[in-house]
């Protein structure tokens, strides 16, 4: 790999690094809220009995 | 004489019944061509001579108006991509400028073009292990290449810590070309700079064990802390790292005299104590040479440099410098050469002179000041030219770390010149744990 940065570009190219990183952030945000919201469905344990292949 | 003899001889300025030998007739024609047609345009299937105005005008339509090619426009790069070169014999050089692989900086760098695309400040990526290591350009033409082909170099500085790791391991206190039977032996501390109760008092202990052959004893105490009561451990050689025996040491002279021990180099077996107490400050036989110029396996790379080197633990789990960099990277790096000085306690002052592919930079490259009077380490960098202290700051992740030079503590054995956290200069014990900060440059 290689890439250059000019002095020029630095303060630009670490916003913009800045940038991925916090949107990386905010997936991951929005992915632990998703986590969190299907761990609140509640399961009928009747219903799961009614799939247990135990039977 | 016939007809053409008559022309020849007009043509040639004699008389018509003249006769002349052939090396006359040779000598006669001499910038005289007159007598054949000449042709008044230029042809592609004539074989008459042409008149010189015509010559004249053609090579003149040849010229035309556009520029040349001139020293003034070596390096500037025409909205096609290529540029001119000038050789030192003036000739000139249209050359394709590649700015986007290692390959083509290196082509820059060789042409000695690199101030007209790069600037000091400017940041090269590169990948080590799947990561990106960002390289500041410190300098440009400001090394000397070790290979005499070469005279242009452009020198890359990690912009951060790459690691936190021991300049250099604690050594042994003694160390033993021919072994030592087991038994009981002491020794005087004739200097022990950190603990002043220690000097002057004499140390024994019994090994229960023979040391082969290169086998060493290593004491275990701090630097700060007495020998009285601490341990002292035999290992078979530099390269193992389990010890055979350790055994405490008491203060009393039973045995046999193993002599006394001080911060000089007393004897073909003793060590400095300070080189067993804080590892060694110089720069050539340092582990972190080893390390930043490796490219093998961790447990691989580290060789005793001296009969009482010792390895950081390190050595044993982290893989060489080079391993895992981008390959064409590496393969645009070049030796420099160095000056690096020597402590005047153990190594006799003074400066040496090496070739350095991967290295620290010395005191004078980053502060502009000698640690020896007289010893030139190398000019400060250009980065650093009027650079404040926040401007020498590493960092590590998100923490400022204190981190290595290749320069001694001049006056010690065994303490490393560094730059603090703060981006001060200072000296830390080359066991403790600084931050490398990895030097190379493209040649």
């Amino acid at each position: 790999m290689f890439e250059h940065i000019p002095i020029e570009e630095q303060a630009r190219h670490a916003a913009a690094e800045a940038q991925k990183t916090a949107t990386q952030a905010e997936r991951n945000a929005a992915n632990i809220d998703y986590i969190a919201m299907m761990s609140d469905i509640d399961i009928d344990p009747e219903e799961e009995d009614e799939v247990s292949i135990n039977e | 004489m016939n007809y053409f003899d008559v022309l020849l001889a007009r043509q040639l300025g004699g008389g018509s019944g003249d006769t002349y030998t052939k090396a006359q007739i040779d000598a006669m024609m001499q910038g005289k061509v007159g007598f054949s047609d000449v042709d008044s345009a230029l042809s592609t299937t004539s074989e008459n001579p042409v008149q010189n105005k015509v010559i004249t005008d053609a090579l003149g339509g040849k010229v035309g108006t556009t520029d040349y090619a001139t020293a003034a426009t070596a390096g500037i790069v025409k909205p096609d991509g290529v540029t001119t070169t000038v050789d030192a014999d003036g000739t000139i050089h249209a050359v394709n400028i590649d700015v986007t692989s290692w390959y083509g900086v290196r082509d820059i760098v060789r042409r000695g073009l690199a101030s007209r695309f790069f600037q000091v400040g400017d940041q090269l990526i590169c990948q080590k292990d799947g990561n990106n290591i960002a390289w500041d350009i410190v300098g440009i033409d400001q090394d000397t290449p070790a290979d005499s082909n070469f005279i242009h170099s452009m020198t890359l500085m990690a912009h951060d810590v790459y690691i936190n790791a021991a300049f250099d391991a604690k050594e042994s206190l003694f160390a033993f070309d021919d072994g030592l039977e087991a038994g009981t032996y002491h020794f005087t501390i004739d200097q022990q700079p950190w603990v002043a109760g220690d000097v002057g008092k004499v140390v024994q202990f019994t090994l229960a064990n023979d040391i082969p052959a290169g086998g060493q004893l290593v004491v275990n105490n701090a630097y700060n802390a007495t020998m009285i009561g601490a341990t002292i451990s035999a290992f078979s050689g530099g390269t193992s790292v389990a010890a055979a025996e350790t055994v405490t040491m008491a203060e009393g002279s039973d045995g046999t005299d193993l002599g006394s021990v001080a911060s000089t180099l007393t004897g073909t077996t003793t060590n400095s104590i300070q080189r067993a107490l804080l590892g060694s400050n110089n720069w050539s036989q340092s582990a972190a040479r080893q390390y930043l110029n490796s490219d093998k396996a961790a447990g691989a790379y580290w060789t005793p440099k001296t009969k009482w080197d010792r390895p950081p633990g390190y050595v044993a789990t982290t893989a060489g410098f080079l391993k895992g960099l981008d390959a064409d990277f590496v393969s645009v790096l070049g030796k420099v050469v160095k000056t690096t000085s020597q402590n005047t306690v153990t190594d006799g002052g003074g400066g040496i002179q090496s070739e350095e592919l991967v290295f620290q930079p010395s005191r004078s490259e980053i502060y502009g000041s000698a640690e020896i009077t007289g010893v030139n380490e190398g000019a400060i960098y250009d980065y650093y030219k009027n650079a404040t202290s926040a401007d020498r700051i590493k960092y590590q992740g998100t923490a400022a770390r204190y981190w290595f030079l290749r320069t001694p503590n001049a006056s010690n054995a065994g303490n490393v010149r560094g730059v603090t956290s703060s981006g001060g200069l200072n000296y830390v014990s080359a066991y403790g744990a600084g931050g490398l900060v990895p030097a190379c440059c493209i040649v």
